[in-house]
């Protein structure tokens, strides 16, 4: 028996209930009769005793309440749907398929039968992604890169079931309802809007003849704003769902907006992604069979490299700053604070994983736009190597202001400030609930390979030697291939990387090589200077003045400060989300909360 | 009856005061509950008495939930932190003399050898796994409906619980060893 069934066959008891005599639950309800209802604000200070002012009037009152409450109640439910979550899960039980359609040209076929599942989603100006999931033989396909679809076989599997122990998919929440709402028309009260993270309005609708129960999911946004996120139409005669409407943005947009899709529901659907769309000339490629198998198949050399980088990662200091500087024109700093949780938590392999820690982050993308001091300054460092970055001087001579890119993470919320112009000022700002920290891609580029796909890294082998002292760690795909080849007496970091990308059916080279590391005091070692080569087009002005353009190799240089800092060297107020936000108002953002 | 509301529905409902909801979350959880209540403490009255406690420190924390989906696994680690602070104050209390601190629970709560090796097992999981293990093993959650219930990628959910699979693993094989 493999892992996965001992911890399910060992866990899945505990969710049995039990029976009324070992029952906890009367204990615990009558406990919470001395607690505060949760979710509402913390009940005032008892009111003192009154005297009577007089019982009658109060118990007039109190009955003149009541009628009324009844009158109210019994005037509802003449309007009162008549429909149940069981109602709508027996017949959706009837059917065999269940097929939703969205107007973007997206659809989901769900078999209620077996619980197969296929989907096509379409993106804004993307070709289509595809993916099967088929119970019988516990295999996932996937389409979205043109090449193949690929087969695996996931460790992780499970078949949801629905209440009448129908094989259902549990993903497809296009499926699932909320009985509690069904039961009960209502539009939520004032208080719940106020306090509740969701809520479910219920309102009945006639479209084309048909009542229609229609459902509005109302959930929280980052900034505590009630925000429709969902709509669902039910049919009350015939009990199935018919149209699905859910909100949110599209790339680049500020304002929200609808992708509606409606049911159907038939005898028989696709058997495969061939009758989804795929190109019935592309082949069925099978993966590594499971992730463990895979990670087995690493070379040895390779598990070497990956254990000394995660060695090496975990001795990162938990605060600090980060100064770039690409050539004489961009630059960016980064002040990172984890707290106590890891900044490199998928490298490590820790529990800082999931942690969402605090982050700030701008650049500088014309140096214009700054004070002469800081063009000076940087300018100096980006070209001589031998000149010590001045990280306090251009830290505090950094154009903010100017800034394209800002990026704040308060521990809560996620900031993306975009400015697209300073003069006249032109901003959108987009604010996330956080739930993870930040990558800091130049810093985990340089143990690159510790947290790459294993599948990858047990695939193909390099064609390129290994310079002395160096270890290699290959990993390739249909359409892309890559050697990174670690310096083990510098904390396993990169000290070359060749990738090969496939595009337009011509591998593309890309090599990046450090030039020089750095020492973190109590901390690992990094590459504290590189350089990329790639081939990529050029423009320039030939002798008539006309523009041209032309493939040349490029070369880009890149320098790196890392500062560690003790929180009292953070600048006050940095991750000030609410200062940041007001800011960004008054400066006239265009503001997105997502 | 509650046993056909969805999880978030429940909990929705027990925010808003409704404690009937919260009694079928009670119902819905008390033997995973007890089961880490026994596995830590060992004893069966103080694992109820724990257990209640989680859930009333459950109900008032409620509206702290942000997933609501993940109820199971957020009360199981407010119940291992219970079990922490009961077993701290422990010397304190004053046993009655029919207590018994060995007597193991009644049968329907007698977890099986593995079961209980496993549960130790997952407390040495950072939280973040502990809730993602719940949810697949116990609860029976496809990878893409913890991503969503947990408000992570995709990925990373596959990540994080092949990360956690394979610690216990390792633990279990220490145990073993």
């Amino acid at each position: 028996m493999n892992v996965d069934d001992v911890l399910a066959e060992a866990l899945q008891p505990l969710s049995e209930p039990l029976s009324t005599a070992e029952s906890l639950v009367s204990n615990v309800l009558a406990r919470l009769n001395h607690s505060r209802p949760a979710g509402r604000a913390l009940d005032g200070p008892p009111a003192a005793p009154r005297r009577s002012q007089g019982r009658w009037p109060a118990r007039v009152a109190v009955a003149v309440v009541a009628i009324a409450a009844v009158g109210l109640l019994l005037l509802f439910s003449r309007h009162a749907p008549s429909i149940t979550l069981a109602q709508v899960t027996a017949a959706v039980d009837r059917q065999h398929w269940a097929h939703l359609v969205y107007r973007d040209g997206s659809e989901t076929w769900v078999c209620l039968d077996d619980g197969k599942f296929l989907m096509k989603r379409v993106r804004d100006s993307q070709p289509p992604s595809y993916y099967l999931r088929d119970p019988a033989t516990r295999t996932e396909q996937h389409y979205d890169f043109f090449h193949e679809i690929r087969l695996s076989r996931p460790e992780v599997w499970v078949l949801g079931r629905n209440r009448n122990g129908k094989i259902i998919p549990l993903d497809v929440d296009e499926l699932t309802f909320s009985d509690s709402d069904l039961a009960r028309p209502r539009r939520s009260t004032d208080e719940d809007r106020s306090k509740l993270a969701a809520v479910v309005d219920f309102d009945i609708v006639t479209e084309d003849g048909r009542r229609l129960g229609h459902f509005s999911h109302q959930r929280r946004d980052a900034l505590g704003e009630l925000q429709v996120s969902k709509e669902l139409w039910v049919d009350l005669a015939t009990k199935l769902p018919v149209r699905i409407r859910s909100w949110g943005f599209a790339a680049g947009m500020a304002t929200r907006v609808a992708r509606e899709g409606t049911y159907e529901f038939l005898e028989k659907g696709p058997s495969d992604l061939y009758d989804l769309g795929v190109p019935r000339t592309i082949p069925i490629v099978s993966q590594i069979e499971t992730e463990k198998e895979a990670e087995q198949a690493i070379p040895a050399e390779a598990r070497r490299a990956i254990a000394g980088a995660k060695s090496a990662v975990r001795r990162f200091p938990h605060r600090f700053r980060v100064l770039k500087i690409e050539g004489a024109n961009q630059q960016t700093i980064t002040y990172v604070d984890s707290g106590d949780a890891h900044p490199f938590g998928w490298i490590a392999g820790d529990e800082a994983v999931g942690t969402v820690g605090r982050y700030f982050s701008a650049d500088c993308q014309d140096t214009g736009l700054a004070s002469q001091k800081f063009a000076e300054l940087t300018a100096e460092a980006a070209f001589d190597l031998s000149v010590p970055i001045p990280a306090a001087e251009i830290s505090q001579a950094f154009p903010f202001a100017s800034s394209v890119n800002t990026v704040l993470i308060d521990g809560r919320r996620w900031f993306v400030l975009t400015r697209t112009s300073v003069n006249p000022p032109k901003s959108q700002l987009q604010v996330l609930t956080a739930s993870s920290s930040r990558d800091i891609d130049d810093l985990e580029s340089q143990w690159e390979f510790a947290d790459w796909n294993w599948t990858e890294l047990a695939t193909g082998k390099s064609s390129e030697a290994v310079p002395p002292g160096q270890m290699l760690v290959h990993a390739e795909r249909v359409d892309l291939k890559n050697d990174w080849f670690v310096d083990p007496a510098r904390d396993y970091t990169v000290a070359r990387h060749v990738e090969y990308r496939l595009n337009d059916g011509k591998w593309e080279k890309r090599e990046t090589r450090a030039v020089k590391w750095e020492h973190l005091p109590d901390g690992p070692w990094y590459v504290s200077a590189w350089e990329t080569r790639r081939r990529g087009l050029v423009t320039g002005i030939d002798k008539d003045g006309k523009r041209t353009q032309q493939e040349e190799e490029i070369i880009d240089c890149v320098r790196l400060l890392i500062t560690p800092l003790r929180p009292e060297d953070l600048p006050a107020g940095l991750f000030d989300g609410d200062k940041f936000l007001d800011a960004a108002k008054a400066a006239g953002a265009q503001l997105r909360v997502d | 009856m509650r046993d056909h509301v969805e999880l978030p529905d429940l909990v929705q409902l027990a925010v808003a005061g409704d404690r009937d909801a919260f009694g079928e979350l009670v119902r819905r959880y008390e033997r995973l509950v007890l089961g880490i209540a026994w596995n830590i403490l060992r004893d069966y009255h103080a694992a109820q008495d724990v257990a209640q406690e989680a859930f009333v420190t459950a109900y008032r924390r409620l509206a702290d939930l942000k997933n609501r989906g993940a109820f199971g696994p957020w009360v199981a680690q407010i119940a291992v932190r219970c079990c922490h602070q009961s077993r701290d104050r422990r010397p304190m209390l004053q046993l009655s003399a029919d207590h018994d601190p060995m007597q193991l629970p009644p049968e329907p709560l007698l977890l099986n050898e593995e079961t209980d090796r496993i549960l130790t097992a997952i407390r040495e999981l950072p939280e973040h796994e502990q809730t993602i293990v719940f949810l697949r093993y116990m609860e029976g959650h496809a990878v893409t409906t913890i991503a969503k219930l947990t408000d992570r990628p995709l990925g990373t959910v596959t990540k994080q619980l092949s990360r956690a699979v394979r610690r216990l693993q390792n633990l279990l094989i220490e145990v073993e060893s």
